[in-house]
């Protein structure tokens, strides 16, 4: 090797060190201002439906008015960002169907969370002329602690395990909860879910203990946890994450925050595949001119 | 903002939240007193809600209003109201749950707790058991072709019709399953057929690594999106533009650290 050969390598050693060793800030940074660009000009992309969102969209609808769902709502503020969209969506579908909905949480933020959520739909149907009357088509029975146990609990009585609603009234004295007790009585069971208790614990302990009907909305890391089970037929369908929402937002018709994400989303995830690639092939290609250069020397 | 408070109120939401997002938001740049502060008061926060909502949610109705209609019942002379009475015993046992905190008492917390690892261990064992094993056996055992009869039959299987797709996904389970299964079949050495079999398995294994992180990144960034989403949507003329005056009140603070506090030495 000559000087300038040498000249020549030793810069681009310097090069791809640097590149190496990023301050990983910078990377942060990028990803922030993708992000905020996007938000700012809006990019729209086409929503592909896969099939376990479509299964849970078609259980939903093959609902007959008066329908009794269990919509366990089990995350909090942190995962609002993935779960909310589809919450929103799987309501409005609910309570547009005329099904009665009972909801509750196994997570102590839960309960906020399905008071905003029955203060927008409801608010929405109410602007369109659709009345919906709380303890009569909805409910929020409230958190419930106990986990597994729980369930098992909700399973045998709902009564018993909530002796009052969120709001303190009797259970045993709302026209919604008249006539049934159990999961059996129960037509489909929901459950939106960020982790554990969740949506694996639904399915332990109350789909396959009564062999219910359920389908479920969790977020992306989660998502795969739940193939085996839809594979089983366990649930009958699943959404996961935002995309899943935003599929999820295709099919009710009715695009909203979901959807208006997936274009950042992609944008980000090519962002961060590139530089993966990016960095695996500057880390070989050091690797290979240090060996160079150690074998010439 | 769902517009359940007064217009005070819903201000100040507004600005709390855009202040306490940005703050740890800056936790990206280093660790810092704002971060820190903000961070304690989550903690403090979540803990005394947590304790609120516990209370509110299973200690009232499952125990102090039951038992206070029990005395109600007992005083009308009812059966009920004594009956409800037992739940004085579940009340007790979650008392002595309390006693680790005294040293010489603690031992009394095993009844409660053997009661608790007891049912979870059976409620556990049975929901598991059908859900996890039985469930996923049954589901593992699939058609390699759908049993149709007519016209688009395969030659060589009668009554049977080719669902390409279907069957194409029903084969890669069965291999996955199988190969990943014998990847992990430790009770003798893996050569040969079992070894090749084996090596089949860890790529099934790495493949679902990979989706499983692929789906991590996209639920973080699904949450960068939602954060950014609210600053942006609340950062309106009406509430007086909180995100940009927080922005500039944490990079503040920051610099100030930095500048004047900020031991470098020290931190390393």
């Amino acid at each position: 090797m000559n000087g300038s050969q040498q000249d020549i390598s030793t810069g681009w050693e310097r090069w791809l060190e640097r590149f190496v060793a990023l301050d990983r800030r910078w990377i942060f940074l990028v990803l922030g201002s993708v992000v905020v660009l996007f938000l700012v000009v809006p990019v729209s992309m086409p929503v592909t439906v896969s099939e376990q969102v479509r299964a849970m969209y078609e259980t939903i609808e093959a609902l007959p008015p008066g329908a009794r769902v269990h919509l366990s709502i089990d995350y909090g503020p942190g995962s609002e960002a993935e779960l909310w969209p589809q919450h929103i969506a799987i309501l409005r579908q609910l309570l547009e169907k005329d099904c009665k909905v009972i909801c509750s949480s196994l997570w102590t933020d839960g309960p906020p969370m399905i008071e905003k959520a029955f203060t927008v739909v409801v608010g929405q149907l109410e602007r369109e002329g659709k009345k919906k009357v709380r303890g009569v088509d909805y409910v929020n029975l409230g958190f419930k602690a106990g986990d597994r146990v729980a369930i098992a609990k909700i399973g045998s009585s709902f009564k018993g395990a909530f002796p009052t609603d969120y709001q303190g009234n009797p259970t045993a004295n709302l026209p919604i909860m008249q006539g049934w007790d159990t999961y059996r009585d129960i037509d489909l069971l929901i459950t939106i879910a960020v982790g554990d208790p969740g949506a694996v614990e639904y399915i332990q302990q109350a789909q396959s203990r009564y062999g219910m009907r359920m389908v479920a909305g969790v977020t992306a890391v989660i998502s795969p946890q739940l193939y085996p089970y839809y594979q089983s037929r366990n649930l009958l369908g699943f959404v996961g994450g935002l995309a899943g929402a935003a599929e999820y937002e295709k099919l009710v018709g009715r695009p909203g925050y979901a959807t208006r994400g997936m274009f950042i989303q992609s944008a980000v995830h090519i962002l961060i595949v590139g530089l993966v690639l990016a960095g695996n092939a500057a880390q070989f290609w050091l690797w290979w001119l240090r060996r160079r250069k150690g074998a010439r020397v | 903002m769902t517009g359940t408070y007064g217009p005070f109120m819903e201000t100040l939401g507004v600005w709390l939240v855009c202040f306490f997002t940005l703050a740890v938001f800056s936790f990206l740049y280093r660790d810092n007193p704002i971060y820190k502060a903000v961070e304690h008061i989550y903690v403090g926060v979540a803990a005394g809600y947590y304790f609120y909502q516990a209370f509110r949610g299973t200690i009232y109705p499952n125990f102090v209003l039951h038992i206070h209609r029990g005395f109600q019942a007992m005083a009308e002379g009812k059966m009920d109201g004594y009956l409800a009475q037992w739940r004085w015993g579940a009340a007790v046992l979650g008392l002595l749950l309390l006693s680790r905190l005294i040293p010489k008492l603690g031992w009394l917390s095993r009844w409660p707790m053997a009661l608790v690892v007891g049912s979870f261990a059976a409620l556990n064992l049975t929901g598991f058991a059908k859900a996890n094993f039985i469930d996923q056996v049954a589901g593992t055992m699939l058609p390699l072709a759908s049993a149709m009869s007519g016209p688009e039959a395969l030659p060589f299987w009668p009554g049977a019709k080719a669902a390409a797709p279907s069957i194409l996904n029903n084969a890669v389970l069965v291999v996955g399953v199988v190969t990943v299964l014998t990847y992990f079949f430790f009770s003798t050495r893996r050569a040969g057929l079992l070894g090749a079999m084996g090596n089949v398995g860890i790529w099934f294994v790495m493949i679902t690594f990979g989706a499983t992180y692929g789906s991590i990144v996209l639920a973080r960034i699904s949450l960068l999106i939602g954060r950014a989403t609210t600053l942006l949507d609340v950062n309106l003329p009406k509430y007086g533009y909180p995100a940009y005056f927080c922005a500039l009140l944490v990079v503040g603070c920051i610099l100030v650290w930095r500048l004047k506090f900020f031991k470098g030495e020290q931190e390393r």
